[in-house]
């Protein structure tokens, strides 16, 4: 689910520490042996010079041992790992392991350990079947701050709602907020009641205190269901822009019958599940049967959730069905469900080399967060306004439609060639040789045609246009690779592709996170 | 060696004059400063409805003819009331903004009582300032003496103004004027004659921009009984022609100059005349170096805005010299002034109070600089992303049938707009199905209701806001009882 929940419902619910459940205490060794310690050496690329890599960075996490021998834990302690190792507690001994999946959208992966000795003196621990309620007392386990010895901490539900996943920074999905206290070193611990794992502990919220965010296991189960097919697809996304109905005059102007609720789809995003079954002007009334409300929410068991939290529980290729009014009729749509694919990355990328491409010392990228990130962390208030806007608007105002996606002239290398131009920075490319640039791919043939000697290169707005010396541009690129130490001088990653799969061989894995 | 000896003299004899003691009037006469005391008041741009809180701000002037007071527009902007003081007198008289040009940041006063000007003879304004020349600003004292603070031109160049965007000439000088600060509008004399008013100083760098009499000698004139002409704008953006390459590529001989036009804005002097790719290669013979510079018979290279603007009126012919497509090309341009309502985005408000509507609770206004402005002294960063793109890319680009950027500011809850209140900053695409291009236009389509309702489209998401027409008159009477608003619409 991708889109903006505000919700300012129940700050914290504090209870007293009532022993709602008392953990029998002879059940502590069994646990204890089933939480694992995982380190982990990463390496990122730099998407501002985007052939290098940037230092390697140790990471520290925890992580469970799940039934067949696997270890669940955060994506983020695991993602981008050039080398990864568990270890028990008090053995004193790491285990190499790999990444076997990892679902960067839900901050979830799967380890395996190359030596299946590790398991010896393991147990595993089972699901619980539920969310915890409100109020309820979990403990949080796992080796915060890299400690040598197991942490147990524990905490009452103060909250269940959606929110952001840090890790991608984009997507949102259910998050059972406890107020133990977690720190770093606590992400992939389990969170545990009657001595189940209830949810996966993943992130902070700073600057409050007290605060710690569970991954509930409906999103767990989400993710290893999702897996049963051998490979991660992740969330599909129905891509639907709603408008609450709770005006009586908007809904009156928009035809809803007597007596029903919901709300109108003021937009279908491309790429998504929805897009050319649900038109812009249509009444959604209900999802899988679920009456959908004037604010946009349904009710499932009692408990009142945004309309999304259906597709939020199905797989890729799984079916929902939408009752919807268009045009006075009503009728019922069903949607197959696809992962929404973005051709602008809206979020943190991992597993990838950021794309590029060299030409006469001007080096070009598509915009991306990732690219906006590495340009500055404040990009948003500190960049030249178009590139925020192109980014933040680029479904609302369809920035797609003219650049699917935003090639920008990042900067210039600075040789004879282009010395008139070394200056130049952040331009959103326009035209090249006459070609219009929809994309990083359309550069790679606009260079090969030559506008008679010259390279025209246009951008968008008034600035100057970049003329480039046809046979000089040859004749020094070479040079130009060699003289600032680049491997290559494009990496460009080829038509969409599906979700990728990861190789068993790759080690995957962290960031020094909580 | 001559002039700083009559220099010396003439000091001397200021000083003498200021006293008034030894000699009743100074052997020639000299600037003399008028003070001016300015209560403004300006428009709240979040709440248009509203005027914030009156400020205080005092400047100086001088007298440029009889009857007449020369000052800075920044000084009198926004006048609420102005209070004119001479040295020597404690008396304060009522001063009258006369005319006003916020491009050059200059402005005229008149005063009510004219036995103001009795004794107050208008100041010459010097034909000529050269590199390096010893200057005066001239500041009131304590106690009731005129001081003259030195200073020196360092630079005399082409840059932004104050207010507005526009580029004219500007001289630079070093100066410090010490606790007091500066940059309200100093006189600037030498040799008893106005080289210019003060329009910043940086105390920092001690350093104040000077609008030069040059600029001044071009304000007067356009002050005509039928109106103000203004300066006129060249209308287009351009880029050097430095790059060999580039050149070769527009055919340009390897030894010469000329500038890269980019891009021509509607409805200015350039349009229909330029073209975006065109090369200007001279303005009424002055040749343009690859830079953009031409050569000043006194200054030396300046920014080519600065022909345009200093040698001509509104309605004069220009003749320019440019190669398109390879081709030597001689046109003439008529050129016109760039008025505030030529802008999409206008850089700053001018005298007209801002328009806005109120309907259902909606608050309707055109986008503006002062809008963006309202985010705070970081609204540059802070600011919506897409307005400030607008403000930035498109502050002169005039789309046809698009006057204005509308916007929906926020929404005044109320229960006629229930499920619409959290909205804010969206561009208005259209009312009742008309397209929008100034406030104007929704006013108009309101009149046209579709069928029984009122309906706003916005650019975003396409996302549609819808009103029962025979509910708005009632919520509208509600809404501005509620929020003390005194009047829902300002059009006018």
């Amino acid at each position: 689910m991708r889109k903006l929940l505000v919700s300012l419902v129940c700050g914290s619910v504090l209870l007293p520490l009532l022993s709602v459940f008392a953990l029998e205490e002879d059940e502590i060794p069994r646990i204890r042996s089933a939480i694992v310690k995982i380190k982990n050496v990463s390496q990122r690329p730099d998407y501002a010079s985007p052939w290098l890599e940037k230092d390697f960075s140790l990471g520290r996490g925890s992580g469970v041992i799940i039934p067949g021998n696997r270890i669940l834990t955060s994506a983020h302690v695991v993602s981008d790992s050039r080398y990864l190792e568990v270890e028990k507690e008090d053995s004193g001994t790491p285990y190499g392991a790999v990444v076997s999946h990892i679902g960067h959208d839900c901050d979830l992966a799967l380890l395996e350990v190359l030596d299946p000795e590790f398991f010896a003196d393991t147990t595993h621990l089972d699901f619980h079947r539920e969310i915890p309620p409100l109020g309820s007392m979990v403990e949080a386990y796992g080796f915060p701050a890299g400690g040598r010895r197991i942490t147990v901490t524990r905490g009452v539900v103060s909250r269940i709602d959606y929110a952001l996943y840090n890790h991608s920074a984009r997507d949102y999905h259910l998050v059972v907020q406890i107020d133990a206290a977690v720190n770093p070193g606590n992400s992939g611990g389990p969170a545990l009641r009657e001595g189940k794992i209830v949810g996966i502990v993943f992130q902070g919220v700073q600057p409050s205190e007290n605060v710690g965010h569970v991954i509930p296991i409906t999103v767990i189960r989400h993710f290893l269901e999702d897996l049963t097919d051998g490979r991660y697809d992740g969330y599909p996304d129905l891509g639907i822009i709603t408008a609450n109905l709770l005006n009586p005059a908007y809904r009156e102007y928009l035809g809803l019958p007597e007596g029903k609720t919901g709300v109108a789809a003021a937009a279908v995003l491309e790429g998504h599940s929805a897009k050319g079954f649900v038109l812009p002007g249509d009444i959604l009334l209900a999802i899988d049967g679920n009456p959908i409300l004037n604010d946009g929410t349904i009710l499932i068991d009692g408990e009142s959730y945004f309309l999304e939290e259906v597709v939020e529980r199905k797989q890729v290729g799984e079916e929902v069905a939408l009752d919807l009014v268009r045009d006075g009729e009503e009728m019922i749509i069903p949607l197959l469900l696809r992962s929404g694919r973005e051709t602008l990355r809206t979020g943190n990328e991992y597993e990838t080399r950021p794309e590029y491409l060299i030409f006469g010392g001007l080096l070009f990228q598509p915009l991306s967060r990732e690219y906006l990130q590495a340009w500055s962390d404040d990009w948003s208030s500190r960049a030249d306004p178009r590139l925020p806007y192109y980014f933040s608007y680029y479904n609302q105002d369809r920035i797609y439609l003219e650049r699917p996606e935003i090639v920008v002239l990042s900067r210039v290398l600075p040789a004879p060639v282009n010395q008139y131009y070394s200056d130049l920075s952040l331009e959103v490319v326009e035209r090249v040789n006459g070609v219009k640039i929809r994309g990083l791919a359309d550069l790679e043939e606009a260079f090969a045609r030559p506008a008679g000697d010259y390279h025209l290169i246009e951008f968008d707005g008034a600035g100057p246009p970049v003329v480039l010396d046809a046979a000089a541009a040859e004749a020094e690129h070479a040079t130009i690779l060699q003289r600032y130490r680049i491997p290559a001088d494009r990496h460009l990653a080829g038509p969409a592709k599906p979700v990728p799969e990861l190789p068993e061989s790759n080690l995957m894995g962290s960031r020094e996170n909580e | 060696m001559n002039e700083l000896m009559n220099l010396a003299v003439k000091l001397t004899i200021c000083l003498f004059g200021w006293s008034g003691l030894l000699f009743s009037a100074p052997a020639e006469p000299e600037p003399v400063p008028v003070r001016l005391h300015v209560t403004s008041q300006e428009t709240d741009h979040s709440s248009p409805w509203k005027r914030t809180r009156e400020s205080a701000r005092a400047g100086y002037g001088c007298v440029i003819s009889p009857g007449r007071i020369l000052t800075t527009a920044d000084i009198v902007k926004d006048a609420t009331m102005i209070k004119v003081e001479k040295r020597g007198e404690k008396r304060y008289y009522q001063g009258r903004v006369e005319v006003i040009d916020y491009d050059v940041d200059l402005a005229t006063v008149s005063v009510e009582d004219e036995s103001f000007f009795n004794d107050l003879s208008p100041v010459e304004l010097a034909e000529t300032v050269e590199l390096d020349q010893p200057v005066q600003f001239l500041v009131f004292a304590e106690p009731d003496r005129i001081r003259a603070i030195p200073g020196a031109i360092v630079k005399v160049s082409v840059e932004e103004y104050y207010l507005s965007p526009d580029r004219f000439l500007t001289f630079g000088a070093a100066v410090n004027f010490e606790d007091r600060g500066g940059g309200w509008s100093e006189p600037v004399v030498a040799g008893g004659e106005l080289v210019g008013l003060t329009m910043t100083y940086d105390g920092q760098r001690q350093y104040a921009v000077i609008i030069p009499a040059a600029i001044i000698r071009r304000f007067l004139p356009e002050i005509k009984p039928e109106g103000y002409a203004g300066f006129p704008d060249p209308g287009f953006f351009s880029v050097p022609t430095r790059d060999p390459a580039f050149r070769k590529f527009l055919q340009l001989p390897d030894n010469g100059g000329g500038i890269y036009i980019t891009s021509v804005y509607p409805r200015s002097s350039a349009d229909g005349v330029l073209e975006a790719g065109d090369v200007l290669l001279a303005v009424d013979g002055r040749p343009l170096d690859l830079e953009g510079y031409y050569e000043d018979t006194r200054w030396g290279r300046l920014d080519y805005r600065d022909l345009f603007t200093r040698f001509y009126s509104p309605g004069d012919r220009v003749k320019l010299e440019l190669v398109r497509d390879g081709e030597t090309v001689k046109l003439e341009m008529v050129l016109r002034r760039w008025l505030l309502s030529d802008y999409l985005i206008p850089p700053y408000s001018g005298r007209e109070p801002t328009k806005y509507l109120i309907v259902g609770g909606v608050i309707i206004q055109e986008l503006t600089r002062d809008y963006l402005r309202e985010w705070g002294n970081q609204w540059v960063r802070r600011g919506n992303k897409k307005l400030l793109y607008h403000n930035y890319y498109n502050s002169r680009r005039i789309g046809p049938g698009r006057e204005r950027v509308v916007l929906l500011n926020r929404v005044l809850p109320d229960e006629v707009n229930l499920g619409y209140q959290g909205l804010e900053d969206l561009v208005l695409a259209e009312v009742n199905g008309r397209p929008i291009g100034g406030i104007e236009d929704v006013a108009e389509a309101l009149r046209f209701p579709e069928g029984e309702f009122h309906r706003f489209r916005f650019e975003e998401f396409d996302r549609e806001i819808v009103f029962r027409a025979a509910d708005l008159e009632e919520a509208d009477r509600r809404i501005a009882d509620q929020y003390e608003i005194p009047r829902l619409r300002l059009l006018e």
